[in-house]
């Protein structure tokens, strides 16, 4: 392992060598730290590079989250008029609805039938022995 | 003494409408979950909006959750992963967080204060899922393997994204310091 190699190492693996793998090219990476001075300045300096990142990542105390979720949680379920409207006229409005439109068009469509069926049994019933006479002659 | 319960075994009770152990659950991970959030919007309000829909969702959704499928805090961080990335996608978060100098320590040099500040652009500036990763990893202490489960992701596409991440940092501030 070289020099870049380990800095790739670093940046794959992290500093804490608590963290490297148990692999071939950990025990390179830790067999290089002891021998080469470079290596060991490589990893100071990133290192030093990884602290900061942690004062620049500083988190401000959310103050008061804790209890306004605790509160929104046991909070009972809003009952206001819109609530109300919506759950008991609404909805049911809105499931009646296909019902009502179904019986509406099942009494227009049973009249047309209704014509429909005596316009067929008229036909059926009428008396055809003049045209008969007439084919007769 | 007080038996302390698993966070699944609070789950089960939050899954049956126990508010005790929500709030319970919730005192161990709001912290946390809170500091992920503000590291990845870096929005004071933004983060505090997120961890509060996050943990609405543990408690108005908590039957959903299978403990044999997922760990409580991978699941509770994927909620707020999935929450950040809306707001994301429909750009409502916007950067607005200042760094806090007094929390570097006095011993510390000018230049690091401004490599501080300069690094906390750079972090800005990284996709999401750079972001993620090296918070996650780097910051929070997470495996790569804890960390590619609430990305969804393989352990190898973490590394990589870490790398990614690491590299990028230091090129910038490589750059910067040459400019200045």
């Amino acid at each position: 392992m070289n020099h870049e190699s380990f800095q790739s190492f670093v940046d794959r693996y992290g500093t804490d060598e608590s963290y490297w793998p148990d692999t071939t090219e950990g025990h390179e990476a830790r067999k290089l730290l002891e021998q080469s001075d470079l290596a060991q300045r490589i990893l100071g300096e990133n290192k030093r590079l990884f602290q900061l990142l942690e004062f620049a990542m500083s988190v401000p105390h959310p103050v008061g989250l804790e209890q306004r979720i605790l509160q929104r949680v046991t909070a009972p379920p809003e009952r206001s008029w819109t609530h109300f409207l919506a759950s008991w006229i609404l909805k049911p409005a809105l499931v009646a609805l296909p019902l009502v439109l179904g019986f509406v068009l099942g009494l227009t469509s049973t009249d047309s039938s209704v014509f429909v069926e005596n316009e067929i049994t008229a036909t059926q019933f009428d008396d055809h022995s003049d045209l008969l006479a007439i084919s007769d002659e | 003494m007080k038996q302390i319960d698993s966070d699944a075994a609070l789950m089960l009770k939050v899954q049956e409408g126990n508010a005790e152990a929500f709030e319970e659950l919730m005192h161990r991970h709001l912290r946390q979950l809170h500091a992920y959030v503000f590291r990845l919007c870096q929005n004071t309000s933004e983060a505090e909006e997120i961890v509060q829909e996050a943990f609405m969702r543990v408690w108005s959704r908590a039957r959903t959750w299978m403990p044999k499928r997922v760990k409580f805090t991978t699941w509770l961080f994927q909620i707020a992963r999935n929450l950040c990335i809306d707001r994301f996608r429909k750009q409502t978060a916007r950067l607005d967080s200042s760094i806090d100098l007094d929390l570097i320590p006095d011993s510390s040099t000018e230049r690091d204060k401004e490599l501080v500040l300069a690094l906390h652009q750079v972090v800005q500036e990284l996709p999401e899922r750079q972001r993620t990763a090296l918070v996650l990893c780097q910051i929070e202490g997470w495996t790569q393997s804890e960390v590619a489960e609430v990305m969804k992701a393989s352990v190898e596409a973490v590394e990589s994204l870490i790398a990614r991440a690491r590299r990028t940092l230091r090129a910038r501030l490589q750059s910067s310091t040459t400019r200045n």
